[in-house]
C-alpha cells in the first residue's frame, strides 16, 4: 500500500513534465533553425574533434579553482556549528583560512593567475 | 568538541611550519642570503621536530581517538626525521645542478615527512588513509620535479598512476573492514570484527589493505613500479623515498595488523608469509642482472622489504612474545635499512661529478685509487647491505631470522638466508669493481686522471650513513631495546 505514494509521485512528475512540454509546444511560437534544434550543451558545439589544441592555462585555472573551491567547502560545517565550537573553533578555522590564504598568495606571487 | 592535545603533534607542526616558511621566503624578492635562509629554515624545523619528539611525554591517544603518540610512533618519527635531515643536504647539489626550485623542493620533502609522521601516529583508518595520501602526493611531485628530464617525468607518471591504483585497493579494503568491524578506530577493531570464520567481508578487507600497503612498501608482486620510479627520480628523492616511505609504511602496517587486527592473524598471517617469501626471491634475483647500480639498489630495496616483512609474518604468531619479537626485529631492520640504503644512494652522487652521477658499475671502476675514502665508506654500506658482520645489516637479519625461527616460520628464515647469499654477489661486485678494476674508457665520459671535484656535503651524508651502520652493528643493544619497547606497547 505504501508503494501507492511512490506511484502517485512518479505519476505527478511524469504528468507535470508532459504538461510543460505540451504547453510550450501548443502555446509558444515555433521558428526552428538548425542551431536551435540541436540539444543544448552549455553553448559548446555538440560534436567536434576530441583532439583539439587548448591553452594549458585552462588546465591551471581549473586545478586552482577545484583546490580553492574544495577548501572553501570546509567552511560550511563550521558555519553550521560555529556557536557550539566557540572560540576554539574560531581559532582553528582561522589557522585553516590562513593556510588557504597563504596558498592564494603563493599562486598569485608565482604568477599562476596571470593569463599571459 | 574533542579537546586537541597539540603537544602530541608538535613535531608534525614544526615540520609543517618550516615547509610553509620556506615557500613564504621564496615569495620575497631574492637576496644573496636567500638560499641559505631556505636551507636553514628546513634544518631549524627538523631540529625543532626532533626536540619536540624527545619531550613528547607519556604514551597517549588524542584528537578524538584519531592519533596516538607511543614508543612506536616516536621510533618511526625519529627514523623519518633522520632520513629527512640527511636528504636535505644530499638534495642541495642536485637542486643546484639541475636548476630545480629549491624552496618548493625542500617544502615538498618536509610535507611528505609530515605525512609519514602522521601515518605512524594514525589510530584510525581515515587518518591512516589521509596520511598515506599526504606523503604520496608530495612524493609524486618530487619524482617529477626535474621537469625537463624525460626519465623524471616517466618516474612521476608511473608512480602516480600505479600509486592511485594502489590507493584504491587500500581505501576499498578499509571500507570493507569498517563494514565488518563497525568502527574505524584501531582500538576495538579486532573485537568488532571477531573471528574470521566465514566472514568474507573481513578477509577481503584485510587482504585489500595488505595489498595496498605492499604496494607502498614495494613488495612483490606489487613491486613492478619500483625499478623505473627509483631510477628515473632525482637521486636524492630516490634516497629519501626508498627509506622513509618504507619505514612509515612498515610502522603503520605493524600498528594496523598487530595492534588493530590481532584476532584476524589467521587472515593476514599467510598473506605476509607469501609476500615476504616472494619479495625476497624476486628482489634478489632482479638485482643480480642489473648493469645500473641505481637500478640494482632499487631491486635491493625490494629485497629488503621482503626481509622486513618476515618480521610482520612472524608477528602473526598467537604467542605474544613471538609477536613482539617479530615486530621489534622488523622495526630495527627498517632503521638499519634506512641508514645503509640512504648512504648508498647518496654515494652515487658523491662518486660522480656535480651534475653527472655514477650510474653503471663501469663508472665506479678504479674508484678506490682516485677516491679512497669514498670507496671505503661505500664498502661499509655494501657489506652491511649484504648482511656481513660487524654491521647493522647483519644484526638486523640475525634478529629477524631468529624471530622467524622462534615463531615457527622456519621456511621464511631458510629463504631469507639463501637469498642473502645471492645478495652477497651483487653487493660485493660493487666493491670488487671499485678496488680491482681499472677505469675503462666509457663512451661520453672522460676518465679523470686525478680526483674530480665533489660536494663535501654529500661526503658527510655518506659518512654519517656508514658511521650509523657501524654503530648499529657494534652497539645494537640500545636500538634493540628501543624497538622492543615500541613493539611491546603495540599489543592490545
Amino acid at each position: 500500500m505504501e508503494w501507492a505514494i511512490v506511484a502517485l509521485y512518479a505519476g505527478a512528475v511524469l504528468g507535470l513534465g508532459v504538461a510543460f512540454l505540451a504547453a510550450s509546444r501548443l502555446l509558444g511560437p515555433s521558428r526552428p533553425k538548425p542551431a536551435k534544434s540541436e540539444p543544448y550543451e552549455c553553448g559548446v558545439p555538440l560534436q567536434a574533434e576530441s583532439r583539439i589544441r587548448m591553452s594549458v592555462h585552462f588546465y591551471l585555472v581549473a586545478i586552482l579553482f577545484i583546490l580553492f573551491d574544495i577548501e572553501t567547502v570546509f567552511l560550511i560545517p563550521w558555519a553550521v556549528l560555529h556557536r557550539q565550537l566557540g572560540a576554539a573553533g574560531l581559532l582553528e578555522m582561522g589557522i585553516f583560512i590562513s593556510v588557504v590564504g597563504f596558498g592564494l598568495v603563493y599562486v598569485w606571487r608565482r604568477g599562476a593567475l596571470e593569463w599571459e | 568538541m574533542p579537546t586537541a592535545d597539540w603537544s602530541m603533534i608538535g613535531p608534525v607542526l614544526a615540520v609543517l611550519a618550516a615547509a610553509l616558511g620556506m615557500v613564504a621566503l621564496d615569495l620575497f624578492p631574492r637576496r644573496p642570503w636567500h638560499r641559505s635562509a631556505v636551507e636553514w629554515t628546513a634544518y631549524l624545523g627538523l631540529i625543532a621536530a626532533i626536540a619536540l619528539l624527545h619531550g613528547a611525554g607519556e604514551p597517549r591517544v588524542g584528537f578524538g581517538g584519531a592519533l596516538i603518540a607511543d614508543p612506536l610512533s616516536r621510533f618511526m618519527s625519529l627514523a623519518i626525521l633522520l632520513a629527512t635531515a640527511l636528504a636535505v643536504p644530499a638534495s642541495l647539489p642536485a637542486i643546484a645542478a639541475r636548476g630545480l626550485l629549491m624552496a618548493e623542493y625542500l617544502a615538498l620533502l618536509l610535507l611528505s615527512a609530515a605525512g609519514m609522521m602522521l601515518l605512524v601516529m594514525s589510530h584510525d583508518l581515515i587518518t591512516m588513509f589521509l596520511s598515506v595520501e599526504v606523503l604520496s602526493l608530495a612524493l609524486y611531485v618530487l619524482c617529477g620535479i626535474a621537469r625537463k628530464d624525460a626519465r623524471s617525468n616517466e618516474s612521476a607518471m608511473k608512480y602516480f598512476v600505479l600509486g592511485a591504483f594502489a590507493t584504491g585497493f587500500l581505501l576499498y579494503g578499509m571500507a570493507l573492514v569498517y563494514g565488518a568491524a563497525g568502527t574505524v578506530f584501531l582500538s576495538g577493531m579486532s573485537d568488532g570484527i571477531g573471528g574470521t570464520e566465514g566472514s568474507v567481508l573481513a578477509v577481503a578487507g584485510v587482504s585489500l589493505i595488505v595489498a595496498g600497503f605492499a604496494f607502498k612498501l614495494g613488495a612483490a608482486p606489487f613491486h613492478m613500479w619500483v625499478p623505473d620510479v627509483y631510477e628515473g627520480a632525482p637521486t636524492p628523492v630516490t634516497a629519501f623515498m626508498s627509506v622513509a616511505v618504507k619505514a612509515a609504511g612498515l610502522g603503520a602496517l605493524a600498528r594496523l595488523l598487530v595492534g588493530g587486527m590481532a584476532l584476524q592473524a589467521d587472515a593476514w598471517g599467510p598473506l605476509a608469509v607469501f609476500l615476504a617469501a616472494l619479495t625476497m626471491v624476486v628482489g634478489n634475483l632482479g638485482a643480480l642482472t642489473q648493469a645500473s647500480v641505481k637500478r640494482m639498489l632499487a631491486y635491493s630495496s625490494i629485497a629488503h622489504s621482503g626481509y622486513a616483512l618476515i618480521g610482520v609474518a612472524s608477528a602473526a604468531s598467537p604467542e605474544a612474545t613471538y609477536a613482539v619479537a617479530g615486530i621489534s626485529a622488523a622495526l630495527f631492520y627498517a632503521a638499519a635499512y634506512l641508514v645503509m640504503t640512504l648512504g648508498a644512494f647518496v654515494f652515487l652522487m658523491f662518486a660522480g661529478r656535480p651534475g653527472q652521477e655514477a650510474e653503471t658499475y663501469d663508472h665506479l671502476a678504479g674508484l678506490a685509487r682516485r677516491r679512497p675514502w669514498a670507496a671505503a665508506l661505500m664498502t661499509v654500506l655494501m657489506v652491511s647491505l649484504a648482511g656481513i658482520p660487524p654491521t647493522a645489516g647483519f644484526i638486523g637479519k640475525f634478529v629477524l631470522f631468529k624471530a622467524a625461527v622462534e615463531a615457527g616460520q622456519v621456511g621464511l628464515a631458510v629463504i631469507g638466508v639463501i637469498t642473502s647469499a645471492v645478495g652477497v654477489y651483487y653487493y660485493l661486485r660493487v666493491v670488487v669493481v671499485m678496488y680491482m678494476h681499472e677505469p675503462e674508457e666509457v663512451p661520453g665520459r672522460k676518465v679523470e686522471p686525478e680526483a674530480p671535484p665533489f660536494d663535501p656535503n654529500l661526503g658527510w651524508v655518506v659518512a654519517i650513513g656508514a658511521a650509523l651502520t657501524l654503530l648499529l652493528g657494534v652497539y645494537p643493544t640500545i636500538f634493540l631495546n628501543f624497538s622492543r619497547a615500541a613493539a611491546s606497547t603495540l599489543l592490545p
